[in-house]
């Protein structure tokens, strides 16, 4: 299908997919990190305008595992 | 969007100047020298892991004194952020240099002491992340994985850079001077792909760096909250 000569330019396209398969999962994961740091930051923002018990999550209701 | 592309200009950066890296690195011409032959260019790829791994376990050893200074939890995260991106790259540059190594030694593994020390190096901060599991109490973990990760450091660059070079029989190259920046080392023909190759991956490491982080921290403010509430 390729001379001798003309494979090496398979393996440029070949690498060259992988490297931007890679940077589409790393915006996918940047994207994704970023919707979740947003909606934490409203959560929190929920949480300190009122007292735990009228931001609607009950004191302790979620368990105190910490997990780091 | 046009936001996005602003803050994300040096990823994009990253990502044309590797695809040009792996252009050039594999179709420019390279010096025909007996034994290493065309398998020279890899030094684009496994020499620019290697010293992102260097470099991000560096920006570990910075974060850990700054969190030793001034004890912001952040600061910690950073730390282990960057030895779980080191260690990445520090274990695809030893997967690249063992390919290297079959078709340039013979076998995948000889017994040379920049390669023993590379995985003492690796199995180093390796100990870390397992120390890190080993605490529960938060301030104590960071406290204690900040004073190992100093020591951590100072024995990786003994291990790969200060004993490979007292030993008498290494055949890995670079164990003169500074590895493949030296004049002897690196042909000047190789240096307009060899210096965009290191630019391109130390991007790539502090992206991955950048990713872990915001992970963790995620998790650090998710459990602060599951804690509170």
């Amino acid at each position: 299908m390729f001379e001798a000569g003309e494979k090496i330019f398979v393996a440029v396209a070949v690498i060259s997919l992988i490297i931007l398969g890679l940077a589409a999962f790393l915006f996918y994961l940047e994207h994704r990190i970023g919707r979740s740091e947003k909606k934490l930051r409203e959560l929190e923002e929920r949480l300190e305008s009122g007292p735990p018990g009228e931001s609607g999550i009950e004191p302790g209701a979620r368990g105190s595992n910490r997990e780091h | 969007m046009i936001e996005n592309f602003k803050a994300s200009w040096w990823k994009f950066l990253g990502i044309l100047m590797l695809l040009y890296v792996v252009a050039g690195g594999l179709l420019f011409e390279v010096p025909q020298l007996p034994v290493i032959r065309e398998s020279i260019r890899n030094v684009y790829f496994h020499v620019g892991m290697w010293f992102s791994m260097m470099f991000i376990t560096f920006a570990a050893l910075v974060f850990s004194i700054r969190y030793l200074r001034y004890q912001r939890a952040e600061d910690d995260l950073r730390a282990v952020a960057a030895v779980k991106t080191g260690l990445v790259f520090g274990t695809l540059g030893l997967l690249t240099g063992m390919v290297w190594a079959k078709f340039t030694w013979g076998q995948f593994w000889v017994n040379d002491p920049k390669l023993n020390g590379a995985v003492v190096g690796m199995l180093i901060y390796l100990a870390y992340m397992v120390l890190r599991g080993s605490v529960e109490e938060l301030e104590k973990r960071a406290r204690l994985a900040a004073v190992y990760n100093v020591f951590a450091f100072v024995l990786f660059f003994v291990f790969i850079m200060i004993l490979p070079r007292m030993a008498e029989a290494s055949i890995h190259p670079g164990t003169d001077g500074n590895p493949a920046l030296a004049s002897g080392d690196l042909a000047p023909m190789m240096r307009k792909v060899f210096f965009p190759a290191m630019a391109a991956w130390f991007i790539l490491a502090w992206w991955v760096f950048s990713l872990y982080y915001r992970l963790d921290r995620l998790r650090h403010q998710i459990a602060e909250l599951t804690e509170n509430y």
